[in-house]
């Protein structure tokens, strides 16, 4: 392994540099290490001096972007899931099951769908089973 | 202080002070007080890590300690945050840089069973008999997703023979 250390500045969790170097650098990153003043970016031994300069330059420029009045993302993935459990206590499955035997088109049923889809999302995110959100263009 | 063999007594034997210092005196020091490092974090703030490979927790948790060709007994307790259902915590038990028991599991596994809560965790780890020497010991971790996150960490190595 081969380790780069920047300082951690305002970073509050490491999810707010992490998906982006992996993202961006792959395999060869393999996570980082946090405590009260540093950061520690860990590169697999096959990473290049280029990958490490890059790694280095990526976290500075994700540390830049953070706004530290925003949530952090455990905060952000808290309320989703308040919200997942609000809603799916006030779901209306008879309604839902109502709309879709009465849905008579392609669009009609498209919607009901989206709500499906949003459902599954909900239980799974309510099942710590996943935080990701639906992508925007799915319209829910 | 070194631990030395108890010599056998022979009847009749003269027994001198220098032997007396060495069975008697030195050997009862060298036990109440055997090679040992103790580490705790239980004040400054959490580790946390996205790492999936076995990184280094971090070098507060280093020991060294010269043994006198014994084993060595590692206990780690903290408390870990997983954050979802399905996320493993490994920790690895590292002797001179090297990885001890399974290299990709580690020592030690923790499956979180059911979403993100802070779960306690203890495991200890009893060495090979290591070369009367100093050895370096370190505790290195990884999670298979996520972000893992340590506090409350106390590490102990110590020569038990």
């Amino acid at each position: 392994m081969q380790e780069i250390e920047i300082t951690r500045g305002v970073v509050r969790e490491l999810q707010e540099i992490d998906t982006a170097l992996r993202e961006t650098l792959g395999a060869v990153y393999t996570g980082a290490v946090m405590n009260d003043e540093t950061i520690r970016l860990i590169l697999a031994d096959t990473a290049s001096k280029t990958d490490l300069a890059q790694a280095r330059s990526l976290a500075l420029s994700e540390i830049a972007k953070i706004d530290v009045k925003a949530p952090p993302p455990s905060a952000r993935a808290r309320q989703r899931l308040e919200k997942a459990h609000t809603d799916l206590r006030g779901m209306d499955f008879a309604g839902l099951h109502g709309r879709i035997e009465a849905a008579n088109s392609v669009q009609a049923l498209r919607t009901e769908v989206r709500t499906l889809m949003r459902l599954v999302q909900q239980m799974a995110q309510a099942q710590g089973l996943t935080d990701a959100d639906l992508p925007d263009d799915t319209g829910v | 202080m070194a631990y030395t063999t108890p010599r056998t007594w022979v009847a009749g034997e003269l027994v001198t002070a220098s032997m007396m210092n060495t069975y008697v005196r030195d050997n009862q020091i060298a036990l109440k007080d055997p090679p040992s490092a103790t580490l705790s974090n239980w004040s400054v703030a959490a580790v946390s890590t996205t790492s999936t490979s076995f990184v280094l927790i971090d070098a507060a948790f280093t020991g060294s300690i010269t043994t006198t060709g014994g084993r060595v007994l590692v206990t780690v307790t903290g408390r870990i945050l997983q954050a979802g259902t399905g996320h493993i915590a490994n920790f690895a038990v590292l002797i001179d840089g090297v990885v001890q028991g399974d290299a990709t599991e580690g020592t030690y596994r923790h499956y979180a069973e059911a979403g993100s809560a802070t779960r306690g965790i203890a495991f200890t780890f009893w060495s090979d008999v290591l070369s009367a020497a100093s050895h370096t010991f370190t505790i290195h971790w990884k999670t298979n997703t996520g972000t893992l996150t340590l506090e409350g960490l106390q590490v102990m190595y110590r020569e038990v023979s």
